[in-house]
């Protein structure tokens, strides 16, 4: 899959202008993974995000005991981790795939640039763009975490009336003991 | 309109530190010192959104108004945090209603001003996102801690209200450690 096709219709990066996108573009490669195949580890510094091309993929995040609760899952064109990005932090979730795919990984290379240059706005303009898709995830938890409390305190409303109430691509946490591989 | 100490905003936002004077400066008068009084709304859910606030002092909660009429604590955010950062990157319109719960001191900015520094590629406009980019990851972090503690423990819906996003990164972390 061409990446640079791809991301000109995506709706983050489309209105991207050409130097941009070729900057955003250096500082990428694709990657394919198998089912199961762990994408990015929970604890590992995120020097990087993605953007699913292909295929699905899933978030969990490790409980003390080994069981995994998924906390979100992803289908084409999903940007994710996103948290830790900027400042080499470390990644709170796991992502795996969970069906063969192929991820675009942006390096974090891409935000270095000298201030007060012509690039400088460049990588500006990048930032803000993963900045909105950090938003658009709080937002999509906070919306969950809010749909949720409603249920929960209308003991009326059927489990499948609040699981309606959710969308861009979360649900219900499940307990799992499935394991992603390295 | 209040009078905002660059030593004051330093104390707030510790990384701004590592700009250049002049830099800080120019970030500064960019943006306007207002304080509100405790219980003021500084946006209200579905407003549009021009602006954000840099809290130098005091404390904002954010919430959301549920279908019963009850009100949904999402966030609490105090010194060195920045409220309403969708203001500066969107138009798009406010997702939940600010309000100070104590005398809060902010650094008003504008998106017209936030523009004008990104045009520039200045190193304040670079280092504003980064402090937004940082802190929204902390905020994405706890409602990951919340989502999964709420399906783990259903019954604490009922405590979400009183159950705040922690602005400081040790509670923050100590709360997620006691959250699993």
């Amino acid at each position: 899959m061409d990446p640079e096709a791809f991301l000109g219709e995506h709706p983050l990066f489309m209105s991207l202008e050409g130097e941009v996108l070729a900057h955003l573009l250096a500082h990428c490669r694709v990657l394919d993974f198998g089912p199961a195949h762990a994408i990015a580890r929970e604890g590992s510094v995120a020097n990087s995000c993605f953007v699913l091309l292909n295929g699905q993929a899933r978030a969990t995040r490790t409980r003390p005991n080994g069981a995994q609760d998924e906390l979100a899952r992803l289908g084409p064109g999903g940007v994710f981790g996103l948290v830790g990005f900027v400042d080499k932090g470390k990644r709170p979730c796991t992502f795996g795939a969970m069906s063969p795919c192929s991820v675009l990984c942006i390096q974090d290379s891409v935000l270095e640039v000298p201030a007060r240059t012509p690039k400088a706005k460049q990588v500006l303009v990048l930032r803000e763009l993963f900045a909105l898709a950090l938003q658009s995830q709080l937002r999509v938890a906070n919306e969950y975490l809010v749909n949720r409390a409603t249920a929960l305190r209308a003991p009326d409303r059927s489990p499948s009336e609040w699981e309606a109430m959710t969308h861009g691509g979360w649900k219900a946490p499940v307990e799992s003991k499935e394991e992603v591989e390295d | 309109m209040d009078e905002l100490e660059t030593s004051d905003f330093l104390s707030a936002f510790p990384r701004a530190g590592e700009l250049e004077g002049a830099a800080l400066n120019d970030l500064l008068v960019a943006g306007v010192a207002m304080r509100a009084l405790e219980n003021s709304v500084l946006f209200d859910a579905g407003d549009p959104s021009s602006c954000a606030y840099l809290v130098v002092d005091g404390v904002v909660r954010v919430e959301r108004l549920l279908e019963s009429g009850e009100r949904i604590t999402l966030g609490r955010l105090g010194r060195g945090h920045v409220v309403g950062d969708m203001g500066l990157l969107s138009g798009q319109s406010r997702s939940a209603t600010a309000i100070s719960e104590e005398d809060t001191l902010t650094l008003r900015l504008d998106r017209a001003s936030y523009r004008r520094l990104r045009d520039e590629g200045h190193p304040a406009a670079i280092w504003l996102l980064e402090e937004v980019h940082l802190r929204m990851g902390e905020r994405v972090e706890v409602s990951y801690d919340r989502v999964v503690r709420l399906y783990q423990e259903p019954e604490l819906a009922r405590e979400l209200p009183s159950d705040p996003v922690v602005p400081d990164g040790l509670l923050r972390r100590l709360w997620a450690r006691m959250s699993r």
